[in-house]
Parts: structure tokens; sequence; C-alpha cells
């Protein structure tokens, strides 16, 4: 039994993150943390496997033990043989350019035999069906396959406690029932998360909620979950893309096989919701990235209130809020970013409650979740006909998520949310499309 | 996150042995440099040109130049007005603008910076980093070495490719990529930079890596040709070395 007892942890100058935090973990009995973004869950994930204490100067005490051993008394490499954590941003867990070269690494810290090795790799590839991109850039791989990557990677490791932190973002639905499936194999799980997904019902043996620093039994909230209504009447805008093509190949792959990416018809009006789903690797986000003229079409026409637009002028019709939010933020503070794009201090303060921010915090600092927020604020002061939301819903709880789509709907825009999420596609009231390997439908 | 600069392709280059090519660029590079003459100088960088065309093509090859052009520029601009007691050839009154010897030295320069330039691209352009890594154990470079230097060449691309994403945000934010924002968009590289230290640091001993020597999942298949490339990339470097 992994046991966690009086667990406290701080950082340098800061308050505690947790006062007195216990757990039981029990073989076979996965077990769920959920909590809002910044109340701790990476910092606890990094505490147990130890990386807090020794690269980000933290203070941990309390006590972790597997069995009758002392976790606490291991170095993170010995560590690491006991307990292991997915990393919550696919971009920062990527060690090495090549995906097989990725999985590789802890298959040699592990001193396995060449051939060994060899059937490892072909076997994580085939569970995690990476088997096509063994030699593709890992630069060149969708945000969902990066993920994907990530966990074989920690299946590499082959730890006994698996720590999961948020490991079902950016997975597609089918992925998340998968990852759920393979999770079963493992002795013990631990899975942090910030919001109770669909997916989870009756696999977890108990469930956690993490608030103040403390544990308490989650309790299921009885409140129906209602999408926000499309603000219908506040159409002034239409953007409509037809015949839309766009082609890429990865570069460094031995199998030249090119991406296709066709759009026949697409209409996004603001004051209105849509959503896009499909599997990782479909090309929701290089659709998003063509809408917003980061991308160049091969061919077919986007238009805005019926006159063709060019990506220059499309850039500052179409707000898109990014998967991976740090890549879009690079001033110091969140005051600095929110002062980028307003008119006035009073804006950028109202605009920070708005989006429960704190103005002093440094960027670097942010939780994944927190920074999401401030790249949604961003974008929300600029207020665009038109905004994408690439899998904002990741990290960021389901009140979280529909505030900011009420927000943005509220100012009139036309919100494309890109999600893999069951419950919200489910209860979606706009219109939804699909996109199927490169063809919307 | 890392990126290789790896192009798949079938090319001459692309089919020699990573660690004859590794010979070649380090024995190239260092004739390269050691070259006091203007026409081996001028053969070597065009020799390294036409092989990135051959095994690259045209358009990596216009990239590479592009990536370089604004250190060239600078050496155009500013190398001239080195020797200031040589034979003037241009000047403006008794203002001497350029001597032939600094012309001759800020050519030579030229020469070699583009050659070097190509020739190393050429190298990760051609090979995967965890061959070039292969190569370099080969060479009994130790594990942790040769680990850092896969890692530190990875690491340029992907820096190069979050600075374009930091522009990219900047002009999504702003419409536009002002000159005023070029200051925090490297400040915020260099912080990325800096930050990846720890992260990965911390990323390798999650892993288990303790700087001990470990196997590699990848080996050396027969190659009946290694001889002959590796006596081709030693001769041809000291060729060019030798021509005076």
């Amino acid at each position: 039994m992994i046991e966690i007892c009086n667990l406290e942890l701080s950082y340098e100058g800061e308050e505690k993150i947790f006062s007195s935090l216990s757990l039981k973990i029990e073989k076979n009995k996965p077990v769920l943390i959920i909590s809002e973004p910044g109340c701790g869950k990476t910092s606890l994930a990094k505490a147990l496997t130890g990386t807090a204490s020794k690269f980000h100067s933290a203070k941990v005490s309390g006590s972790f033990f597997l069995d009758s051993l002392d976790l606490f008394s291991l170095d993170v490499p010995e560590r690491k043989n006991y307990v292991a954590r997915s990393i919550q941003n696919p971009d920062e867990a990527i060690l090495f350019p090549t995906v097989e070269n990725e999985i590789a690494f802890p298959l040699e810290q592990r001193c396995l035999k060449r051939e060994e090795m060899r059937k490892e790799i072909s076997l994580l590839l085939d569970r995690y069906d990476l088997l096509k991109y063994r030699d593709a850039d890992t630069a060149e791989l969708s945000g969902g396959e990066k993920r994907r990557l990530n966990l074989a990677t920690l299946d590499a490791i082959s730890p006994k406690l698996f720590i999961y932190d948020e490991a079902f973002d950016e997975l597609s639905a089918s992925w998340r029932k998968r990852l759920l499936e393979l999770m079963r194999e493992k002795e013990y799980v631990l899975v942090l998360g910030s919001h109770y997904l669909f997916e989870y019902e009756n696999f977890f043996e108990s469930t956690y909620e993490l608030c103040d620093g403390s544990l308490f039994p989650y309790e299921k909230k009885s409140v129906p979950f209602v999408f926000p209504e499309s603000k219908v009447g506040l159409c002034e805008h239409t953007l409509e893309i037809s015949n839309l093509t766009f082609s890429q190949s990865h570069r460094a792959m031995r199998e030249k096989k090119t991406f296709d990416l066709t759009v026949p018809t697409m209409r996004i009006e603001s004051g209105r919701a849509y959503l896009l789903e499909g599997e990782n690797g479909a090309g929701k986000s290089t659709l998003a990235r063509l809408i917003t003229g980061i991308l160049e079409k091969r061919g077919g026409s986007i238009t805005y209130d019926g006159k063709a637009v060019d990506e220059k002028r499309r850039k500052t019709l179409v707000s898109y809020l990014f998967q991976n939010p740090f890549n879009q933020l690079y001033l110091p503070r969140v005051q600095d970013e929110l002062m980028s794009v307003s008119s006035s201090p009073e804006e950028a303060e109202r605009v920070a409650d708005l989006f429960s921010l704190s103005l002093t915090d440094y960027t670097e600092e942010l939780s994944y979740g927190k920074a999401k927020m401030l790249q949604a604020a961003i974008y929300y002061i600029l207020n665009r006909p038109f905004a994408i939301f690439d899998e904002v819903d990741s990290a960021i709880s389901y009140r979280d998520t529909m505030s900011l789509l009420t927000l943005y709907l509220e100012r009139g825009s036309g919100v494309l949310m890109i999600s893999h999420d069951e419950r919200i596609i489910s209860s979606f009231g706009g219109r939804i499309y699909h996109m199927r390997e490169g063809r919307l439908e | 996150m890392r990126s290789g600069t790896y192009i798949y392709k079938d090319s001459f280059y692309h089919r020699f042995d990573d660690r004859a090519k590794l010979i070649f660029t380090l024995l190239f590079s260092i004739a390269l440099i050691a070259s006091p003459s203007f026409y081996p100088a001028l053969s070597m960088m065009l020799l390294s040109i036409l092989l990135s065309l051959f095994s690259v093509g045209f358009k990596e090859s216009l990239l590479n130049f592009k990536r370089i052009l604004l250190l060239v520029i600078f050496i155009i601009i500013f190398s001239p007005f080195q020797k200031r007691d040589a034979e003037s050839i241009i000047s403006i009154g008794s203002f001497m603008l350029i001597s032939r010897d600094s012309l001759f030295s800020s050519v030579m320069i030229l020469f070699k910076f583009v050659g070097i330039s190509f020739i190393f691209s050429l190298l990760l352009e051609t090979e995967r980093i965890e061959d070039i890594v292969r190569a370099l154990r080969y060479f009994h470079i130790s594990y942790s070495a040769s680990l850092t230097i896969s890692m530190t060449l990875s690491l340029i691309p992907a820096l190069s490719y979050r600075y374009s994403e930091i522009r990219e945000a900047i002009e999504l934010r702003k419409g536009k990529t002002e000159l005023s924002t070029l200051f925090p968009s490297l400040v915020s590289l260099i912080v990325s930079a800096v930050k990846l230290i720890p992260e990965n640091a911390s990323l390798l001993e999650e892993r288990g890596f303790t700087g001990e020597e470990r196997p590699s999942y990848r080996s050396y298949g027969m190659n009946g040709f290694i001889f002959t490339q590796m006596l081709l990339s030693v001769i041809i470097p000291l060729a060019f070395f030798l021509w005076r």
C-alpha cells in the first residue's frame, strides 16, 4: 500500500501549499484528486517524485511509504522505480527530437538488453498507436499525439505508482476510454484532474477534492451541466469558408505520407457558439491555424461579411487561444500581459478580476489552468468578432470553461470551441462540426 | 520541447556513414578555418553549398542561407574597416574606405563562415540526432557528454521554434510585429531557455538518468564501405588543407 502522511510543501518565500495532506492508495484501487487550477496538483506530483525539493527549491516534509519502504529517503533517479508522473504540459515533457528516442531513453536507464529495448519500444508505440510516427520529429506531432508519447514514456519508466497529471487532456474520447483500460493494468494509480470527466464514472475507488491544501471526499455536484445559449440576435459578422484545402508532411519521416485537409464549407457567425470535435491528429488545430491566418491555405476561400480576407487581416479578426497557453505568453507578469492590450490600468484590473487572475503573478510561474485563463483574458480585451478556443477546457474546471464561453458570447464574439470532452459535446447547444482524418463534416 | 532538423531523403550524403560524416564535418571545418588562400577557401565553400543542394535541395539550402544572412551582412559591412594601414582600393578624399587587405580578409571570413555553417547544417539535416550520438559514443565520447551534445543540438531548433511562436503570438495580438516588441520577445526567449535548465535536469532524473554509462538501443550493422568512407572523409579535407 502507498501511504502519504502529513505532507507539507511550501516554495521559497511563499505560503504552504499543503499543510497536512494524507492519502492512502491501495493496490489496484485507483485514486482521483480533483481541484481548481493553481491548487497544487502538479506540486503534489513533483513532491512525490522528489523533484519539487531538488529542482524547484521547495520545502517538503511528511512521510511517503510504499509498504515499508521510505520513498522520501530515495533520490529522484532511484525513486522513479517506485513513482513517476506524466507531465501536464506535453511540450515540456519532451526531451528528444525523435519519437523512438523519447521512449528509448528510460529503457536505456533501466539497462535493458538491446533486443529487449527494441521489443519494448515497438510494444509501447503500438500500445499508444504511434508506430507510424516512430521516426517522426516530436515537434511535428499534434497535442494529443504528444500526450500519448508522454504516456508511452511513463510506461517505459515502469514505476509502481503512476501519477497521471491531467493526462486525459488533449486526448480524444476514444483515447480517454483506452487510457482508463490501460490504467487497470497498473498496480497503483493516482489521477490528478481539474474536472470530473464523464469517462471517470465507476472507475475510481476513491475520489478527493484538493482544496486549501487538504484533501476532502469529493461530492459529485448535483447541479445539471448547462451549456450557455448562443446569443442569437447578435449576428453582425460572418466568417465563411468554402473548399479550403491544405497539405503538409512530416519532414523527418521515412514514409512521406502527406496530411491533406479539406473543408468543403463552414460558417461562423458572431454571437454564436460552435464546436469542433475529432480524433487526435485529425487536423483540428491545423484548421484553427488556417482560419486565423497563421498557416497559408493551398486553395479555397475565406470571406468576412462576404469579402475575401487575407491571412494578415484574419489575424486581427480571429482570436486564437493556442492549445498550449504558454506559447502565447511572453511578458513577465500578468499585469504586463494585460496592459499590452488594455487601454487603461483600470480595464486590466477589471478583466483580471473577471478571469480570477492576480496582476502581480509572474506568467512563467502560473499553473497551466491559470495560464489558460490569462490567455483568454488577453483576447477578451481585444474583443474580436471571432474566437477559437483550442481545448480551452483542459486544465480548467467546467465552471470556468462555461464562464469563459459566456463572457465571449455576451460580447458578441462567434466562438469555435475545439474539445474532446464528451460532457461538453453531449450538452452542446450550438452547431457541431466533425473533423475526420482531415475532412470537415 | 525538442526539435530536430533532420530531413528524410535518399541522397548520397544521407547514405554516407554517420561516423565518417562526423569525421568529415570536423576535418572539413578545421581545414576551412586554417585555409589562408583564396581559391581553396572558395572551393570548400562551394563544395559545402553543392553538397547541400544535392542532399536537401534548393529550398532547404536557401533556408539555410537565409538563417545566416544577417550575420553575412554584418561581415560584409564591418570587415572592410579592419585594416587601416594597407593599400587603399576605395577612399573618399583622404579617408580610406576599403583597403586591399581588409577586402581580402572579409571575403575569407565570409567563405569560412558560409562554408562551416552549411557543412554543420548539412550534418544535422542528413543525420538524426540519435545517430550523431551513436557515432560520438563509437568514438568513446562519454555517455553524459554525448547526451549533452545531443540535447544542445536539439535545443537550438527548439528555441528557434519557441521564438517563432512568440513572434506569432505578438502578431496575433497586435496585428503586426513591431520593432519595439523585439526586446520583450528576446527576454521571453532567454527566460524560457533558462527555465529549461532545471526542467530538463528534473525530467532526466525522473527518467532514471544518473550520469553513469548506459547501453544504447541503437547499434551499427555491417557496413562494407566504412573503410572507404572514412578514407574519403580524411583525404578530402586533407587535400584542401595541403592546398596553399
